[in-house]
């Protein structure tokens, strides 16, 4: 059994889900996983130009090995509305809607748990509110978006609408400078 | 300013022993002087120039890492590393011993091993040639690619210690086939760890393994030399070969200088330079081997500086030249990359899928119809995208000149081009096209506009010159 105790806890391995694949349970260079209040998993593929196939999955894990099931998958390659180019980070709030960054885009576009898209917002720049390489996502407890900020060296947090709100952290090498966070 | 003649100079310096560089740096390395870039290019860690950050590829382009079969992978990255590289020399001698010491993708099928003997190449590639032989002699890729696990004590196979001394040294015609068949037997129990099967799992790394049970510890007579040779004798026998230095300074020589015959032929025919291949294989063998100091004797040499547009750019330095030239594909990995990556393929050098252990003919052998279309087309394309940063730059240099007449638009798109060397008769046909605009002006928005329009076109008339073609 593979066991491996990170900060005082333990994880014990229990069945591997998924494989190389551009559709259904395939994934193509995952980049970041979801879990869903309803205990499904979203995963995020990256792809390649030679395989595009940007998108998010829907899968259940199952409790073994050969009990994970597709559910349903959304987004694509591409420049359009619902579609990514360089996918990095995705996060689930209260709604269980589904924020997706793309670093080359800088966007950040938003489905339902469906899979049905509802919008996209986010302006490059380095200014506040402006971003520039969106890479990870994740939620506080008010539902408001923490972005890294990475291009820009910072982390910036958005209404869901995508308001700006605040930020924080100085691009650099220094003690409590970010570099490419 | 600059000296025409030493912006020429420096340009054909940074077309061999790099890949092209746009003007301002051209500007910056006259100001530094020839000699002290030469030293520059050969020890970037001694002027603490930074290697390229690979992680910025992992990071933002992660299908090129997967452990593939499929080499694009692998040829999106190194063009990238070759695109962005502060450190040219490194990367040219990377492509060389790539194309000398070729081993292919299309037999390994395994991508990450393939680029770490290109990183192999990276790192020792401008050191000791003895040295970079012995780390060749136990790389994963090559071990497999000639068939050295299958070298074994009872039975010899001889793919590789042939091709150590026709191919990675001295040459036909300078050994005997006994001198293979004892080669191979000082190279048994060379190998690596268990090839193993890429299904279910997908690819594993693959390590060099040293069996000493399986390697033949009896007496063997190589190069007229008798003893109980390991591998490591049999390259130090080989290296200190005249024939060796002879070999090698004919690579450098036709790669750096001027196109030669191809290797096949060599046997049979002389240097195209007899003299400057003297001059190298002397500086090769006093230094002990030694390739920065090898080339750092070639490139301060009269027939070096005076070999200017003597051959026939390869595909590569057509790709990543243009790309220098244009400033796209600079920094952080982005879409196209891929696509950026096949083309030398798409004009008849795949990089990491050379056609055999030769690997390519070179020189006029790279030009043939579809060849030479593709080449054309793809520089004429992006030479003409006046959105590119550095096709911006040639237009803003034009500009500052003012108003000019069609001859002086000529001049000045040969020259911010390359310089670029044209005979009478093609000056000529570029001057018939410059007068069918007269005089460009810059006045107006509207002149503005259609004089860059006309700067970008005869950018992409020049790249489709005969001359354009050489390097």
């Amino acid at each position: 059994m593979l066991t491996r105790t990170v900060f005082g806890r333990t994880f014990t391995y229990s069945h591997c889900v998924g494989r190389g694949g551009g559709g259904g349970s395939g994934f193509s260079a995952p980049m970041d996983v979801a879990f869903g209040a309803d205990g499904a998993v979203y995963v995020l593929s990256h792809s390649s130009e030679v395989n595009p196939s940007s998108r998010v999955s829907k899968v259940s894990l199952g409790d073994r090995s050969g009990e994970e099931e597709f559910i349903l998958q959304f987004g694509g390659h591409g420049s359009g509305t619902g579609e990514f180019l360089r996918t990095t980070s995705l996060a689930l709030d209260k709604d269980q809607n589904v924020y997706v960054a793309d670093e080359y885009l800088n966007r950040i576009s938003v489905f339902d748990k469906l899979g049905n898209y509802l919008g996209n917002w986010g302006t490059p720049g380095s200014g506040e509110g402006e971003i520039n390489r969106p890479w990870g996502l994740t939620f506080d407890k008010e539902d408001n978006l923490w972005m890294v900020d990475s291009g820009n060296g910072r982390v910036q947090v958005f209404t869901k609408e995508g308001k700006f709100l605040s930020t924080w952290g100085n691009e650099g090498s220094g003690e409590g400078e970010l570099d490419m966070p | 300013m600059a000296h025409k003649d030493d912006i020429a100079l420096m340009a054909h310096l940074m077309r061999r022993a790099g890949f092209g560089a746009p003007r301002t740096e051209l500007e910056e390395r006259v100001e530094k002087g020839y000699e002290e870039t030469v030293e520059e290019l050969l020890d970037p860690d001694r002027y603490g120039i930074p290697a390229n950050d690979e992680y910025l590829v992992f990071r933002h382009f992660p299908a090129g890492i997967l452990p593939g079969g499929m080499p694009w992978g692998g040829q999106a990255r190194w063009v990238w590393h070759m695109i962005n590289t502060k450190r040219p020399l490194q990367e040219k001698m990377t492509l060389f011993w790539h194309m000398v010491l070729a081993t292919a993708e299309s037999k390994i099928d395994n991508t990450n091993v393939m680029m770490e003997q290109i990183d192999l190449f990276r790192r020792c590639g401008l050191g000791n040639y003895r040295d970079l032989l012995l780390e060749v002699a136990k790389d994963p890729a090559m071990v497999y690619w000639l068939d050295n696990n299958e070298n074994h004590k009872d039975q010899p196979n001889e793919n590789w210690g042939r091709e150590l001394l026709e191919l990675f040294s001295m040459g036909q015609g300078n050994y005997t086939e006994e001198d293979v068949l004892e080669c191979a037997r000082a190279f048994t129990g060379w190998t690596n760890n268990y090839k193993l099967p890429r299904f279910p799992y997908g690819r594993f790394p693959w390590k060099f393994r040293y069996d000493p049970k399986d390697h033949d510890d009896g007496e063997k007579r190589v190069l007229g030399q008798v003893g109980r040779f390991n591998g490591e004798d049999v390259i130090d026998l080989v290296v200190h070969q005249p024939a060796t230095a002879r070999f090698m300074a004919r690579h450098l020589y036709s790669f750096f200088v001027a196109d030669d015959v191809q290797v096949p032929a060599w046997l049979h025919t002389p240097p195209r330079d007899p003299v400057a291949a003297n001059i190298i294989g002397d500086a090769f063998t006093s230094s002990g081997y030694e390739i920065k100091d090898t080339l750092r004797a070639l490139f301060n040499s009269d027939f070096f500086k005076e070999a200017a547009f003597e051959k026939v750019k390869n595909p590569v330095e057509v790709v990543v030249g243009t790309m220098n030239l244009i400033g796209d594909h600079k920094g952080v990995p982005k879409p196209g990359l891929i696509a950026v990556g096949f083309e030398p393929g798409y004009m008849g050098q795949d990089i990491l899928v050379p056609p055999s252990v030769e690997g390519w003919n070179t020189g006029s052998e790279w030009i043939d119809t579809g060849a030479l279309v593709r080449r054309i087309n793809f520089v004429a394309d992006r030479v003409g995208d006046l959105d590119m940063p550095g096709v911006r730059d040639i237009v803003n240099r034009v500009r500052s000149q003012g108003d000019i007449a069609p001859d002086q638009l000529v001049e000045s798109c040969l020259d911010l081009m390359g310089p670029v060397q044209t005979t009478d008769q093609t000056r000529g046909q570029l001057l018939d096209l410059a007068e069918q605009g007269g005089t460009m002006r810059w006045g107006t928005k509207e002149e503005s506009s259609s004089s860059a329009r006309r700067v970008a076109d005869m950018l992409s008339v020049i790249a489709a010159s005969r001359e354009y073609q050489f390097g």
